[in-house]
């Protein structure tokens, strides 16, 4: 068996909705039927055989080749299997996703993970703003699973986040962690401004100081923590090369805050040459 | 049917099903890890009185801990999970949390999940952090030298207490001798303790007693000192027994750890040791038998 594979046809097509592409969704349909399922691009319902070349019969892994920028919601909903994506993918990658593996070559828009409670989302290249954020209307971002970016995020990862690891290899825009309820995110980069403001608990794990502490977080020392290697075999399992980065946190200086939120989050900074 | 001399009996250890766990304690060396442990079993060696049964599996490198520091594997069996559980916060909170630099895991993976730090974390006051990582909850309890990092649950397994073997020796310096081979022997296998002091014990019992208030006493048939007085297990040369207790995670485990223990205790010139029998009560007390001469065939 090999991984059912789709591959764009057109890549001047204009926005496409793959929210139905992935293994848990394509898994109870017939391979005869699924060229004939249909697809959102743009206002039109479109026919998968019109937009892609379809081979493979591994429902298990689904792989999407030759996307763009304009390809969203991709492992949208997803519960299980693998998704590989070669090429780019457009905003809310692996939105509300609850399990299985979703694999990016490229970049990706805004909203990777939103809303998600499992399964684990791993980019090569850079993301948009708002990873691991809330679905519109929810009070709570990201609830759980694994998010691992190769490059930079842009502002508000993990913006209210309540359970789960972001990790990423890059800097990220302002407001990184803001308001995280608890979860975990390590920024291996340069980390925007306001990182972690109001956030009520969790942990910010910084390889670099930010250019400014926000006022109401309170230095607690420099540490060695036990969970920073349990979280650095956690991520070994998804991602054995960041992994090995995270030795750099073997010592970190601890800021206990937001205190005007309860004091129980921290920021955890990487001390240098120890 | 004898090795290296020594006669093997035609009986069987009778053991019973017990509930067990295994946790993994880690330090920032192996000397505190020793003290967390050792404290942790100790007066745990039989379930007669101490509540549960315990002792130290193995020592693990910092490659086999969960935070990469050195640790050991410590197994604790009682008769039910309502005390096992009951002993785990005791001794956990009193002897692994209070020891410097301490941690504490979970050591299976499946089972019925019990309380590890679950209820320990209030020690933290407010202050206690959580982090779920996978299907797994840590709690972060701050403390003076730091943090202690305990596992939220661990989860407790069906095993074996009361595997025996008795080594009848021709005085009590051969069998101690014997004893201490076999136990060497036997701390090499997985899955086993043996609780008693240095893994020996000199007290094996019966079930029951003339006093009426005592589940247990002496056993007199196998007591050299009550050679000439009662219907004796043993013959004119035997001098002392001593009796090693095994509790397994599993039957496969017990049996390997009797056999390379009863080839331990034989082995040698001159040991001293003339029969190995083994602790029964007619099948009536539990459903394992653990039959020698089948294990060492």
């Amino acid at each position: 068996m090999s991984a059912l594979t789709f591959k764009l046809l057109d890549r001047t097509a204009h926005e496409l909705d793959l929210s139905g592409l992935h293994p848990s969704a394509l898994i109870g349909t017939a391979l005869r039927a699924l060229p004939t399922l249909r697809l959102a691009l743009g206002r039109e319902q479109v026919a998968l055989a019109d937009l892609f070349d379809i081979s493979g019969d591994d429902y298990s892994t689904v792989r999407l080749v030759g996307l763009h920028q304009g390809c969203h919601r991709v492992g949208c909903g997803m519960t299980a299997g693998t998704l590989e994506i070669k090429g780019d993918v457009g905003n809310e990658l692996g939105r509300e996703l609850r399990g299985g593996s979703i694999q990016v070559s490229g970049n990706a828009g805004a909203g990777v993970g939103l809303g998600m409670r499992g399964g684990q989302i791993v980019i090569g290249g850079n993301a948009g703003s708002a990873v691991g954020g809330m679905i519109p209307g929810a009070t709570a971002g990201m609830n759980g699973g694994i998010v691992i970016i190769g490059g930079a995020a842009g502002e508000r990862a993990g913006e209210r986040m309540r359970r789960g690891l972001i990790v990423i290899a890059g800097a990220t825009g302002a407001h990184t962690g803001e308001r995280m309820i608890a979860g975990t995110i390590a920024v291996l980069g340069q980390c925007g401004a306001h990182a972690g403001l109001g956030m009520r608990r969790g942990t910010l794990l910084l390889a670099q100081a930010p250019a400014a502490m926000a006022p109401t977080f309170n230095d607690c020392g420099e540490f060695e923590l036990g969970i920073v290697t349990l979280l650095q075999r956690h991520l070994a399992v998804a991602h054995p090369a960041l992994a090995r980065k995270f030795g750099q946190f073997s010592h970190v200086r601890r800021w206990c805050g937001d205190i005007s939120y309860g004091g129980i989050g921290e920021i955890l900074i990487a001390c240098p040459g120890t | 049917m004898k090795i290296n001399g020594v006669s093997i009996d035609n009986t069987f250890a009778e053991a019973f099903p017990m509930k067990a766990t295994r946790l993994i304690v880690t330090a920032l060396n192996q000397t505190w890890v020793e003290h967390a442990v050792r404290a942790m079993t100790g007066f745990a060696t039989s379930v007669i009185a101490c509540g549960c049964e315990a002792g130290i599996e193995r020592r693990l490198s910092p490659r086999e801990t969960p935070d990469g520091r050195p640790g050991a594997a410590v197994l604790l069996f009682s008769m039910g999970t309502k005390e096992l559980t009951r002993q785990i916060q005791n001794r956990v909170g009193q002897c692994v949390l209070t020891s410097p630099t301490s941690a504490c895991f979970a050591g299976l993976d499946s089972g019925d999940p019990i309380p590890l730090g679950k209820n320990l974390r209030f020690f933290g006051d407010g202050w206690q952090l959580s982090k779920q990582l996978g299907s797994r909850r840590y709690w972060r309890i701050p403390v003076m030298d730091g943090e202690f990092l305990c596992e939220e649950m661990t989860y407790v397994t069906q095993g074996i207490g009361g595997g025996n073997f008795l080594i009848l020796a021709r005085n009590q310096a051969a069998a101690l001798a014997a004893s201490e081979r076999a136990v060497a022997a036997m701390q090499k296998i997985r899955g086993v303790i043996m609780p008693f002091p240095g893994g020996v014990v000199r007290s094996g019992s019966k079930v029951g007693s003339k006093y009426k208030t005592l589940p247990a006493s002496t056993n007199h048939l196998f007591c050299p000192t009550l050679k000439g007085a009662v219907a004796s297990e043993l013959t004119a040369e035997v001098g002392a027994v001593l009796e090693i207790v095994i509790d397994g995670l599993d039957a496969e485990a017990i049996s390997a750890a009797t056999r390379v223990g009863i080839q331990a205790a034989c082995r040698g010139r001159q040991h001293g040791v003339l029969r190995i029998s083994a602790g029964n009560y007619g099948g009536r007390l539990g459903p394992f038998h653990f039959k020698l001469r089948t294990l060492l065939r």
